[in-house]
């Protein structure tokens, strides 16, 4: 008796739950403050601390006849927050997504599916910067479903989609291969002349705290891509026209062996392991490491050059330049390898349920601050107020720009339009004239971007890219696993140069289900097309 | 009064627990034992505060530091100054203060009422209860939920949802239970009602395990920062945690500029790690003792 | 016998109105708990439907259940991974020792510090073994971690002594023994409060009665101090094998810099890991339901049959 009673009252309270599930529609109406003000609210990762308030997002309103509210996301638990916010339903008008996963297209699908992003006009060109932009933008037709983009990819560089290859690369002390004569002219390294600098700084190290080579932790290890075709799951195999493992072709295996070797002779950091992002360019901020695997954009680029000089300040004539050159290592094959990246690795997105007035005055805005008006706007503020256009050249006004003491710099100044502007662009196209920049550095890797471009017409550099067919194809048992898949391979890679998987043969064997199911799927797709 | 009848209580009356002896031999090594392990408790704290202290340079070429020449308080300087670090301490002191009272009455309430001894329909709500601790529908349905009562976005998210702690509850209503059924009993005789019984008699007996309970609603408030994360959006309602996690895990976003001659990252980090330890520190000692006390959780024999 | 039947049931009514009645204010002071359960604890839980769905976030759980229902097929999948059934083994191990573990210590370091004469040092002990408790995970793992890594102050000071370094965090079974420890470190002393104040309440007749009868110090630990708290050992034994499963995500999480190590991720991998990563990876909602609602279900078994042998014993269980 009591336990039917129970049973019943659990059944009656569970039925009840799921009735009041059921409810819960967003009203997402266009609301305006009371001076008849549009309110749009963004949420974007680069906003970090910003949350308005200047003069500068006073008159962006103002002209627009929109009240802007300002969230972040956190760094650490960017993914988490907008899975819950799509899953629930919660997304704000404008939102910001990591397609840096391996598995985004699947995504993208899916939120185009299930009705969580709005799509934006097929007809672009009443907002000529924004069409430009995605003429800018590589890879953008797997964005295209049904004529339509259903968001802004966040590119990295709007003027050069020509550069398909990331800077992702090595940065050595020349002033410590000098020291020990294993120097290069030019910092052009042969394989043989790159390992025997490895060995010269391995033994003058050995004991110290000091290690020859080490990779910031997402590009470790970094040895093997001078012998892959691919940075990820799929390589293509020309000779039987079938996707394979990448992982376990014969040329990958040989790097793997490589980089145990590397891992066993003492060359590389042996705490690559447990580093977290960042750990290792710390390391190498202090003088630890010898030759560094990271990502030098112009960012991590400049901060490396500020932090080891301060790390230096004791050593008399230390030379900042020798202690951050970028290193040119030809591999066995006598190329470069740099890995292939698409110009863009996030997008903004628009709610679902946003109306088209809404989205149109918010690309309107974009639009504005792409434009050579907008771009002045964002970056140094209001003409004859903050500067001055005297002979077609932009002049700082003095008064307004006071310098920032601990940089010695231009101070730098809370402007909203900067942070709306991140919206639709990364920012590096405001580089070369942004004040605040370093003209320096810029330029030092302009021209390794040029020799890296030479290279590439002369059939001297090879860019390790995924063919786009495969990258963004969406299939079943795919979509559901390459990226689990991708994870899992990076940790057998892993597990294999620390010594923990013994054999190839053992290393083989790890990658059991579900790899050939997918592979099998991959190819059958590809047949039947 | 209250304290009065704290001294009446049988278990409450001893300060002192065990058996009384002489100091020999074994205290020799128990004696050694705890103080080992107290040492490798302090030494991490010891450490982490060196860390904060010791100048960029001096630190740079030597990670592994345990002593520092020269020392620098810039970091705390920073952190002192940091507007964030002050917000999320803010809303964390207001669901440290707001939040803990609101879950002590919940939980006591409750507690107290499941510990009577027969009353219609008390078996099934404490079945109810237990099958909640180990089922839960996952988090999207949660999601909405938390959506759909307008949750989001503000500070009701982090003290509303935590309003009963089932194992908090179980310990009051076990020490409740553990209380002497006569007094109940002659109180009803006067013609007290349930609330007056629990208000007046049971109420005053319970402060020790009110201490306790508080104590761990305290802590979790002061470590909360889950349900911050993910149902807010709003910079000004982060909580110390979420300020001190976001630091920690992407320093160069969350950390003010600073003089990098004076002191780094590192410095920064550690800094910070060790403000939101401080006030616990200087705490806690004094409410252990009123704790340790109180934990006449013996009452969980009840 | 039709007045009997008639009387009977006037009986029950007239007595679930009079128990009503009379217990009226306990039952308004339980009022606020049942609107808190049901609200935060029962509405939610239709969301395990999601297991059985391919889910849509657009037509909500009730469309998805309606209109995608896949009946058991996520389970098949989540059961077919391969790394599925390793990780659970995993999870039942770590969990289990962990439970063992932390209960001997929370017993030994009670028994220390109420088996302790100095009373000042006593104090300070308790302060400082209890104080780890109130840390996060995230800090006590780079503490750990800066100390204990391979370049770490502990290796730094053996290799500068000439010994071999300690690789902690590249051997998996020294990480799992570190995964015990630090659980130790961290929640030992604040577990032993319970038992601490359990032999508080022990009468102290007993300890006079003992010795009386010459029994030694060791003696009266084992026949009187123990019993003592078996009551309550047993009440949180019981409470904790509901735990079993989750084996704390939080410590593995962070101890592998976020679950990126991979020379002991393999070791310690456990079902939450695992559905972090499902969420993390963009596989189907229903999936990582699937799995959450799989461990629901065995930590419930599992605790109702801990509690039937608890019964059994002649103790007294929870349900």
């Amino acid at each position: 008796m009591r336990k039917s009673i129970t049973l019943v009252s659990l059944g009656a309270l569970l039925s009840l739950s799921a009735l009041t599930g059921c409810g819960g529609k967003v009203d997402k109406s266009d609301k305006y403050t009371k001076d008849g003000k549009l309110k749009i609210s963004l949420r974007n990762l680069y906003f970090d601390n910003y949350r308005g308030g200047d003069s500068y997002l006073q008159e962006l309103e103002r002209q627009f006849q929109v009240k802007f509210s300002f969230n972040a996301y956190s760094w650490a638990n960017w993914n988490t927050q907008v899975t819950g916010e799509v899953n629930g339903g919660n997304t704000p008008d404008v939102f910001h997504a990591n397609v840096d996963n391996y598995n985004f297209k699947n995504y993208y699908l899916k939120w185009i599916d299930n009705k969580v992003v709005k799509a934006l006009p097929s007809d672009l060109s009443r907002w000529e910067n924004i069409a430009a932009l995605f003429e800018n933008t590589t890879n953008k037709e797997a964005l295209k479903i049904n004529g339509h983009y259903y968001g802004i990819p966040i590119a990295k560089n709007t003027s050069d989609p020509s550069t398909t290859y990331s800077p992702f690369t090595y940065m050595y002390r020349r002033d410590w291969a000098k020291q020990y004569g294993v120097y290069q002219p030019n910092d052009e390294y042969t394989w043989s002349q790159f390992e025997n600098l490895l060995k010269t700084f391995a033994n003058k190290f050995a004991g110290s705290g000091r290690y020859a080579l080490g990779d910031d932790k997402w590009g470790y290890p970094s040895i093997v891509n001078f012998y892959k075709q691919v940075p990820h799951c799929f390589a293509y195999d020309e000779t039987t026209h079938q996707y394979v493992n990448n992982y376990t072709t014969d040329e990958y295996i040989v790097g793997l062996q490589k980089s145990r070797d590397f891992m066993t002779k003492g060359y590389y950091y042996p705490n690559e392991n447990t580093a977290k992002d960042g750990d290792v360019t710390k390391l190498y901020y202090g003088n630890k490491i010898g030759v560094l695997f990271d990502n030098f954009s112009y960012a991590n680029f400049y901060k490396a050059k500020a932090a080891l000089i301060k790390s230096n300040e004791s050593v008399s004539n230390f030379n900042a330049d020798d202690a951050t050159a970028i290193m040119k290592i030809k591999g066995e094959d006598g190329k470069y390898a740099l890995e292939g990246t698409d110009n863009w690795f996030s997008m903004t997105f628009f709610d679902y349920r946003i109306s088209d007035n809404k989205m149109e005055k918010m690309l309107d805005i974009l639009d504005w601050l792409l434009s050579e008006e907008g771009t002045r706007f964002a970056i140094y503020g209001i003409e004859d107020y903050d500067y001055e256009i005297v002979d077609g050249q932009i002049k700082l006004i003095d008064a307004y720009w006071p310098i920032d003491p601990k940089t010695g710099r231009y101070a730098e100044k809370n402007n909203g339009g900067k942070y709306i502007r991140y919206l639709a662009s990364l920012g590096y196209d405001t580089l070369t004239y942004d004040p605040l920049s370093d003209k320096d550095v810029i330029n030092y890797l302009n021209s390794w971007d040029q020799d890296m471009k030479t290279a590439l017409e002369n059939n001297e550099l090879k860019v390790l890219k995924e063919r786009a067919e495969v990258m963004w194809l969406v299939t079943d048992k795919k979509s559901s696993y390459c990226s689990i898949m991708r994870d899992d391979a990076l940790k057998y890679v892993r597990q294999y140069i620390g010594g923990s998987i013994s054999s190839i043969d053992k290393y083989k064997d790890k990658f059991g289900y579900p790899w050939p199911e997918v592979l099998e799927e991959i190819n059958n797709y590809f047949a039947n097309k | 009064m209250a304290k009065v009848k704290i001294e009446k209580l049988p278990l409450a009356k001893k300060d002192k627990p065990g058996p009384s002896h002489k100091f020999g031999r074994m205290d020799v090594v128990l004696f050694i034992i705890l103080l080992v392990f107290a040492l490798l408790i302090i030494f991490p704290f010891y450490y982490l505060f060196i860390v904060s202290i010791t100048p960029p340079d001096i630190y740079m070429n030597n990670p592994a530091v345990i002593w520092t020449p020269r020392v620098t308080f810039e970091a705390y300087k920073g952190v002192f100054e940091d507007r964030n670090i002050w917000n999320g301490f803010g809303i964390t002191c207001i669901l440290l203060f707001g939040g803990t009272a609101y879950q002590i009455f919940f939980t006591t309430i409750t507690g107290y009422a499941l510990s009577r001894s027969k009353w219609f329909g008390k078996n099934f709500v404490m079945n109810m209860i237990l099958v909640t601790m180990f089922f839960g529908g996952g988090l999207i349905p949660y999601y909405i939920l938390i959506k759909s009562l307008g949750m989001t976005n503000t500070i009701w998210v982090m003290i509303i949802p935590g309003a009963i702690d089932t194992f908090n509850m179980l310990l009051m209503r076990n020490y409740f239970a553990s209380l002497p059924k006569e007094l109940e009993e002659s109180a009803r005789i006067d013609g007290a009602n349930d609330v007056q019984i629990f208000v007046k008699i049971f109420l005053p007996l319970s402060l020790p395990m009110l201490a306790t309970v508080g104590l761990f609603f305290a802590v979790g408030n002061w470590n909360s920062w889950y349900n911050g994360m993910l149902f807010n959006s709003d910079y000004s309602i982060r909580t110390l945690q979420q300020v001190l996690q976001d630091i920690i895990t992407e320093p160069s976003a969350n950390i003010p500029i600073l003089n990098p001659e004076r002191v780094n990252e590192e410095n920064f980090k550690t800094a910070a790690i060790f403000f939101t330890i401080i006030p616990m520190m200087m705490f806690y000692p004094f409410l252990q003792r009123y704790f340790v006390k109180g934990i006449v959780v013996g009452a969980i024999k009840g | 016998m039709e007045k009997i039947l008639i009387s009977k049931k006037q009986g029950f009514f007239y007595s679930l109105k009079k128990r009503v009645v009379s217990s009226r204010f306990l039952i308004m002071m339980i009022i606020p708990a049942i609107i808190y359960y049901a609200v935060f604890c029962y509405i939610p839980m239709y969301g395990v439907l999601i297991a059985f769905t391919d889910y849509n976030s657009y037509l909500g759980i009730m469309g998805s259940v309606s209109q995608n229902w896949v009946g058991f097929q996520n389970f098949q999948e989540i059961f077919r991974y391969p790394h599925f059934w390793d990780t659970f083994k995993n999870t039942i191990f770590i969990g289990s020792l962990k439970i063992v573990i932390s209960f001997i210590s929370a017993v030994l370091m009670a028994l220390i510090i109420n088996e302790l004469r100095m009373r000042f040092f006593k104090k300070f002990a308790q302060i400082v073994v209890t104080f780890p408790h109130f840390l996060s995970w995230v800090v006590v793992a780079s503490l750990f971690i800066m100390i204990l890594d391979n370049t770490g102050v502990l290796n730094n000071f053996l290799s500068k002594n000439g010994m071999e370094p300690v690789h902690f965090f590249a051997d998996p079974h020294l990480f799992r023994t570190l995964l015990f420890s630090s659980d130790v470190w961290k929640e030992a002393g604040w577990s032993s409060i319970i038992y601490i104040a359990t032999m508080a309440g022990i009468s102290t007749d007993l300890y006079e009665a003992a010795d009386i009868d010459g029994a030694t110090r060791l003696q009266k630990i084992w026949h009187i101090t123990l019993p003592g708290i078996k009551p309550t050992a047993i009440l949180l034994l019981i409470m904790s094998v509901g735990g079993v499963l989750s084996a704390g995500f939080d410590q593995i999480f962070n101890m592998t810099s976020r679950l990126t190590n991979p020379d002991v991720i393999d070791a310690v991998n456990i079902i939450d890991t695992l559905v972090y990563q499902f969420l993390q990876t963009g596989m189907p909602e229903g999936q990582s339901t699937a799995i959450g609602l799989f461990k629901s279900v065995i930590g419930f078994a599992l605790v109702i049959t801990t509690d039937r042998i608890a019964k059994l014993c002649g103790e007294r269980g929870i349900i």
